[in-house]
């Protein structure tokens, strides 16, 4: 695996000033926000290094070099557990880097930061929603390519929204404000929901690369 | 037995494959045929990327489905139309390959590669074809392989790179218990390198011959219909209608060099053969 870890940061390294621009982009949001933006910073960078696993899916797919890949001490499982170690490396990565990013800038620019565990935990949370997100893209892409997996993206995002909006409109119709239930939980079941989240994304990654590895099993090349 | 294939076949909407070879330690056989004869697809059967409907391939002895990634380290694979990422470059793939395969010669390679001169900081889309089949053939050879499976291993190399890229080959072979299954559409290239041959027409192996048996016995007579109604025709293998009467392929050319010493009887090429065990029909 560490061979086809090594391929997939020089592949990264490729779009060098992409790369660059990404933090770049989180400190201008950061220092322009006067502090507004700390915790969607958290998410971009986490997201933005988490999904350059698609780039290096991509990359593969140009000029057959998955196949030549195969063709390796390399099985189509080993391919795959390699993407999901990539995405969490590099999502994690970014967290990391977010973490500095906004940690550094509350204590020159901000007012400090008084709890750091607390703080540390809320930041924690950015980063299963971010895991969910990997295991819907990577067997997308792994299915349907570069080019149609991001129309088959755009699709599920719309029918996620579309169900989101048609389950709260059907509660509201019935007098449930389930905006307001669901803050109460949270705030008042925070261990909970933090289990929870952490559980589901583990869950979710499990089954993900599951469906990846069966994916990559039927695919003729 | 490095390699065999039996009765190997895959259907598509409008090709199928029926194919079985083999290749023993020592040897080095060819696989000779047409564009879209079926060369390729048999390159992917063994290697798992296509799946078979039906037959059975062992790979160094084993089902090639049970292929670990330790036994690939064994294996050296060139593919026509695939390699690394364009985007990379050699010095980015050492690493890579070093990960992979425990016995990666890597000084070995990087001479090879200051040899050919590969440049190591540019990237592989920016190579020419020759450039590209010379990078692929080298990560090929450089690990210790027993078992090479080329599929167009030459194509895109002048002459002289060609040369060379044999040269490496019968290198290869010096080591005992290796072998090599080559494909090209490049006859020339095969009829010096391969020990036997195999010719694929239409995903049909119609022929297998040792090269040596090949060239000595086998051979292409050209007769008048007068004289070819008077020949006898046991051991003719196909036969094709010419302006000037036939072309006739045997594999017993001694036979009729002795009792038809009229007949222009020419010396059998791989070439001649293909194109007669393509185009003629059978008797």
């Amino acid at each position: 695996m560490t061979g086809l870890l090594k391929k997939d940061l020089s592949l990264t390294m490729v779009n060098k000033k992409l790369f660059m621009i990404i933090p770049f982009v989180a400190l201008m949001l950061l220092v322009m926000g006067n502090g507004d933006n700390v915790s969607f910073v958290m998410g971009y960078l986490a997201v933005m290094f988490g999904i350059l696993v698609l780039t290096t899916i991509s990359y593969d797919e140009m000029d057959h070099s998955d196949t030549f890949l195969l063709t390796l001490p390399v099985s189509r499982e080993l391919y795959v557990r390699e993407k999901y170690v990539f995405a969490l490396l590099t999502s994690f990565g970014g967290w990391l880097l977010s973490l500095f990013f906004t940690g550094a800038y509350q204590m020159i620019a901000g007012s400090g930061i008084a709890d750091w565990a607390s703080w540390l935990g809320g930041s924690a949370a950015f980063l299963p929603p971010v895991f969910l997100l990997l295991a819907i893209i990577i067997p997308v892409q792994l299915k349907f390519g570069a080019d149609n997996g991001r129309i088959v993206m755009v699709g599920v995002v719309v029918v996620l929204m579309v169900g989101i909006m048609g389950i709260s409109k059907f509660l509201e119709g019935n007098g449930i404000d389930i905006g307001s239930i669901l803050n109460r939980f949270l705030v008042d079941n925070t261990v909970f929901t933090i289990i929870t989240a952490v559980l589901a994304a583990a869950l979710a990654l499990m089954a993900s690369l599951a469906v990846s590895i069966g994916i990559m099993r039927k695919k003729q090349f | 037995m490095l390699l065999e294939l039996e009765n190997v076949q895959k259907a598509y909407s409008q090709f199928s494959l029926s194919c079985s070879l083999k290749v023993e330690e020592g040897c080095v056989t060819g696989l000779i045929g047409q564009n879209g004869a079926g060369k390729s697809t048999v390159f992917k059967s063994i290697l798992d990327l296509v799946y078979p409907d039906s037959g059975k391939i062992s790979v160094l002895g084993k089902d090639h489905r049970d292929i670990t990634v330790k036994d690939k380290e064994e294996i050296g694979v060139v593919l026509a139309g695939s390699g690394f990422s364009g985007y990379l470059t050699v010095r980015q793939i050492i690493p890579v390959l070093r990960s992979l395969y425990r016995n990666f010669d890597e000084k070995e390679f990087t001479e090879r590669c200051k040899k050919f001169r590969l440049p190591t900081d540019q990237k592989i889309k920016e190579f020419s074809t020759g450039m590209r089949a010379k990078l692929n053939l080298l990560a090929a050879v450089c690990h210790g392989a027993r078992l090479l499976l080329l599929d167009e291993p030459t194509a895109g190399l002048d002459v002289v790179a060609r040369d060379s890229m044999l040269g490496i080959l019968r290198e290869f072979m010096e080591t005992e218990g290796r072998g090599i299954l080559i494909s090209s559409h490049i006859s020339s290239d095969l009829e010096s390198l391969c020990d036997d041959l195999y010719m694929i027409d239409n995903g049909k192996i119609v022929l297998h011959e040792e090269t040596d048996v090949l060239l000595d016995s086998y051979g292409l007579l050209k007769v008048s219909e007068t004289d070819y109604r008077k020949l006898d025709k046991r051991y003719l293998l196909r036969v094709k209608k010419e302006p000037f009467g036939y072309s006739c392929l045997t594999n017993e050319k001694k036979y009729y060099l002795e009792n038809y010493p009229e007949a222009a009887i020419e010396k059998g090429s791989v070439d001649e053969v293909i194109t007669m065990m393509t185009k003629g029909e059978a008797i």
